[in-house]
């Protein structure tokens, strides 16, 4: 059986555990086996924690999440695009840098830890993609979704900086098309498809406003193509869309395209309970989800 | 037009920076790259062009107490785009860091750090979702930090290590940013 450790991340497990739900029913379900990293903080953030004040803290936190993996002799899998920013940079710059690493294992000694550099940090996506596959996503889906119209967000950290990710090609990436199309769904074009969602860096909490218009701009598009929903893959781009669109609605938009995790969707399709796998949301979706549940009958 | 007179200029900033990450800053040739890819700059006047050369020519006093470089959201595509690889993301982090020893943070960027140094994450566990977690068969906290008080311990060695909480002027009495 294929085995990962699950990085559970803060937004997450803290704030969408429905995501984290959807992650874990539909893994287990499709023969993933994933082992909890017991004791794992936050990665801590690519732009919003501590790499903002000391680079050496902010790889000591990461190696210190890594090595619970390594213990448990697992590759680690994020599911969050800032998670896997963070803890992939780490990795791969502590890998190549042995005076780095012997100065981050001079703090991890103290508390009884050590990083190795033995694991691999992979992101759901590459998971869902080549350990699952797309004929199998196709298979399950059997075409239900179509004739819907989806939006993809990447987010940059799970593409960004190529020479760390090495996964798929950030100017055109293809992986989560491929997935949702597997879907039977119609995967949108539009300009700012590849756009930054505006929450990262700490510019969500530093000036919401500014955010928000980063966000704005993509959604605009997508209202425009009548997109039935969009689907993300980080809990924290996740956060800024479901909860962002509220925010303008609230002065007075009108933007309400509803917003899902990939496995949400996936789950809903394997036939899981709404109120387990897509429940807590800013941004209604009651309406798309009775729409997908109503292709099961057709 | 403004005239910048550069025998006022900050001579360290250009080392500093390098010091603290920002490697390749000199690099830069200007090309704009960096700034025409920028998701903020076409909502706000951001220019991550003109931070590279005020840096590079030690203008601190306009560059290390703006907001500007608290409003780069990491995307990194300048990063990758960049035809001198100067790596401007890594320059903007690494002014935050210099910035940060001089005083300049935003509140909510010193609020982040106290969180993970209080609670080994970004944000606290709230009431309201341990019972959504429990309502699908979820522990009422995850297996992390949340449940582990140990973890909290060692995330703050390493705060303790590294001197984030003076940075940050976070008081380990009172387990609160100060100010």
């Amino acid at each position: 059986m294929t085995s990962y450790a699950l990085y559970l991340g803060c937004i997450g497990p803290l704030r969408y555990p429905d995501i984290e739900n959807s992650i874990r029913l539909t893994f287990k379900e499709l023969g993933i086996e994933l082992v909890d990293m017991e004791g794992a903080t936050c990665c801590p953030a690519p732009g919003a924690g501590f790499k903002n004040f000391d680079e050496l803290a902010a790889l000591t936190v990461s190696a210190r999440n890594i090595s619970i993996a390594e213990e448990l002799g697992l590759d680690v899998m994020t599911f969050c695009g800032g998670c896997q920013g963070s803890l992939n940079w780490a990795n791969k710059l502590l890998q190549s840098d042995p005076e780095r690493k012997s100065r981050v294992n001079e703090i991890l000694s103290e508390m009884g830890r050590e990083y190795r550099g033995t694991a691999k940090v992979k992101h759901l996506v590459e998971v869902v993609y080549e350990d699952i596959g797309v004929d199998r996503i196709k298979k399950i889906a059997n075409d239900r979704l179509e004739g819907f119209k989806v939006a993809v967000h990447y987010g940059c950290h799970v593409l960004r900086p190529y020479r760390v990710e090495e996964l798929d090609d950030p100017e055109k990436p293809h992986m989560l098309d491929d997935l949702v199309k597997a879907w039977g769904a119609e995967s949108l074009e539009f300009p700012e498809k590849h756009t930054c969602c505006g929450a990262g860096g700490g510019l969500f909490a530093n000036d919401r406003d500014l955010s928000l218009s980063i966000m704005r701009k993509k959604m605009v598009q997508i209202k425009e193509l009548e997109a039935d929903m969009l689907i993300d893959i980080c809990p924290f781009c996740h956060m800024q869309f479901d909860l962002g669109q509220m925010q303008l609605r609230e002065k007075g938009e009108d933007f309400s395209t509803p917003v899902f995790y990939y496995n949400q969707v996936l789950a809903l399709l394997m036939g899981f309970d709404r109120n387990k796998v897509a429940f807590i949301e800013n941004t209604p979706r009651d309406d798309v989800i009775r729409r997908i549940l109503a292709t099961e009958r057709a | 037009m403004e005239v910048i007179e550069l025998k006022n200029a900050d001579r360290t900033l250009p080392q500093r920076v390098k010091e603290f990450g920002g490697i390749d800053l000199l690099a830069c040739y200007q090309c704009g790259t960096c700034s025409s890819d920028c998701p903020v700059g076409t909502e706000f006047f951001f220019r991550i062009r003109r931070i590279m050369r005020k840096a590079a020519l030690g203008l601190s006093e306009q560059v290390l107490p703006a907001k500007d470089i608290w409003c780069c959201t990491t995307c990194f595509t300048c990063f990758d785009r960049c035809p001198q690889d100067a790596k401007p993301t890594d320059v903007i982090l690494a002014l935050r860091r210099v910035a940060a020893r001089e005083g300049y943070t935003p509140q909510a960027s010193r609020n982040t750090s106290a969180n993970i140094t209080k609670f080994g994450h970004a944000v606290p566990s709230l009431e309201e979702i341990e019972k959504k977690r429990e309502a699908m068969g979820l522990p009422a906290r995850p297996p992390t930090a949340a449940t582990y008080p140990e973890a909290i311990r060692e995330i703050q060695l390493i705060v303790k290590k590294r001197g984030i909480a003076e940075i940050i002027r976070f008081n380990w009495e009172k387990m609160e940013l100060e100010g």
